[in-house]
């Protein structure tokens, strides 16, 4: 028996390696069902493959030239390895943006480097990273509260990010279930196309030393999301040493966020902000402008509905 | 001159509209600091003489403080959450305390309101009443009222006349209407003004200390 993470491609699996348009569209996001055989979309009904039950966790959609694709990412065990060949070819996309973040930011620290030799300088390119890291905490925090608070599914540039953070709060132990790459991408795509220009633009020592080490912590900051939601077990000793730390952002002081009112503790990258900001009422201040500038509530002010209150990890069953 | 007593126990700055004097903070600013305390101050104005205060909300509008300790307070009539007409002069004769808040179902109003329905016998034993003013409207005053079970007056001051008249100070650069609580004395003068936006419960710990020294 193999458990895998995969996306639903096909009606019938047994079509491996190929990826078929012709996607089930009825599970929704949460449900335990049970993928059935070609042309089948009625959640509960066993298909062909009886031991594929599968929990649905996510949704992204996709769009080709002629349509556009939801995609539904779920854990699945099987009785029999199936690899769906529409998944590698996510997952090598999903690679390759990832390393297009890494190569900008370390270009962005290279330069660093090359001008603080030429210049003669050391100090001041290590202080504006050091600057640039703290401020990426703050950033992490200001956008976590943002797209944790306001806006929906169908909010543009962003919906797709709301969901998938309201997904998270509902869901909070699958984001340890991604893969590296996957938790990086979305995070990667903006730090590209944001650093690259800087790069190709700029050649001042400390201005790239800051924007290095701020984009290199932005875009791993989901990774350092999961690895606060990660036993201690399951981490590298120095993941944990970074944490006790407080270098990285560490598990008690993000678990505080996952419980009512889930309003506090938003920065993910070293959390160094969070008791400031909280103590500050800094988030509940802008909430309070937005509200009485523009009528909007957030979401935290409401009691947590069903898509928000956590559900369990040991609840969710997988029937092979 | 006003004398302005502020708690000095944080390392923070308040987020609170500056008044005059400006008091000044420690100076040890850490980004590390692991303290959980807030960082907000009460300000608690203990001068009788009027004292300017600028007004956040509109540098055109007068700068003078309306309402402050030892004067009287303008007097108003406005609808409760039921719907009726109450007039201020309706509780000549007894202690009321008058607490202007942002608006009904958000955090820190409901904290606030909350903590005053809790201490509710207390301020009935030392002969107060507690009257809660905002800009919404009586119907939800009326929902906000019977969900947190609030046995007190809430008071509908459409277009935030009252809240001008009686000088409340805005925060955040006029964006947030302010947090302000007054005491009146049997005779309806004011001898207390408190003003903190971001520690709701703080307003009926002063009001209730106040009125069990006098």
């Amino acid at each position: 028996m193999c458990k895998i993470e995969l996306f639903v491609a096909e009606a019938a699996p047994t079509k491996v390696g190929r990826r078929s348009t012709a996607l089930l569209s009825l599970f929704k996001t949460g449900q335990e069902t049970c993928l059935g055989s070609s042309g089948n979309t009625s959640p509960g009904r066993k298909g062909a493959l009886k031991a594929c039950t599968f929990w649905v966790y996510e949704q992204e959609t996709i769009r080709t030239a002629s349509n556009s694709i939801n995609i539904w990412w779920v854990l699945m065990i099987l009785k029999e390895s199936v690899i769906v060949g529409g998944k590698l070819k996510k997952m090598e996309e999903k690679k390759r943006i990832d390393s297009g973040g890494c190569t900008t930011v370390l270009v962005s620290l290279a330069k660093s480097a090359i001008g603080a030799v030429d210049s003669h300088i050391w100090l001041e390119p290590i202080l504006s990273g050091f600057v640039g890291y703290v401020l990426a905490d703050l950033g992490s925090g200001i956008y976590h509260w943002g797209i944790d608070n306001y806006g929906g599914a169908e909010t543009p540039v962003f919906g797709g990010q709301i969901e998938a953070f309201q997904g998270h709060h509902k869901w909070p132990w699958t984001i340890t279930r991604r893969e590296f790459a996957n938790n990086l991408h979305a995070l990667a795509r903006a730090v590209t196309f944001t650093v690259l220009p800087i790069n190709l633009l700029c050649d001042d020592a400390v201005l790239l030393g800051f924007v290095g080490v701020c984009a290199g912590c932005i875009m791993f900051s989901q990774q350092f999301h999961a690895w606060a939601h990660t036993t201690k077990s399951r981490l590298p000793g120095v993941v944990v040493a970074l944490q006790d730390g407080g270098v990285l952002v560490s598990r008690m002081q993000h678990a505080a966020h996952h419980r009512a009112p889930y309003n506090n503790n938003y920065c993910i990258v070293s959390g160094v902000w969070n008791e400031v900001l909280d103590g500050w009422r800094a988030f509940e201040a802008m909430e309070m402008v937005i509200f009485f500038k523009f009528g909007v509530r957030p979401r935290s002010w409401s009691d947590p509905d069903s898509d928000w209150t956590e559900e369990p990890a040991e609840t969710t069953s997988f029937v092979s | 001159m006003a004398s302005i007593s502020l708690h000095t126990n944080h390392t923070l700055p308040s987020l609170l509209h500056a008044q005059t004097p400006k008091p000044t903070f420690p100076q040890n600013l850490s980004l590390l600091a692991k303290s959980s305390q807030s960082q907000f101050h009460g300000v608690k104005l203990s001068n009788p003489t009027h004292l300017a205060i600028p007004s956040s909300a509109s540098v055109r509008s007068s700068i003078v403080a309306k309402v402050t300790e030892g004067t009287q307070p303008p007097a108003f009539t406005l609808k409760d959450q039921n719907g009726r007409p109450v007039s201020l002069s309706k509780f000549k004769g007894k202690p009321v305390v008058v607490y202007f808040y942002p608006a009904d179902e958000t955090p820190g109003c409901t904290k606030q309101a909350c903590a005053f329905r809790d201490s509710y016998e207390k301020f009935k034993k030392a002969g107060a009443e507690v009257i809660g003013i905002s800009g919404d409207g009586t119907e939800s005053h009326k929902a906000f009222a019977q969900k947190y079970k609030l046995p007190f007056t809430l008071l509908s001051d459409e277009g935030n006349k009252v809240r001008k008249d009686w000088g409340v100070p805005s925060d955040l650069f006029g964006a947030l209407p302010g947090r302000q609580t007054y005491v009146l004395d049997k005779n309806g003068v004011c001898r207390l003004v408190y003003n903190n936006q971001f520690q709701p419960e703080k307003h009926i710990d002063e009001t209730l200390k106040f009125l069990k020294s006098v």
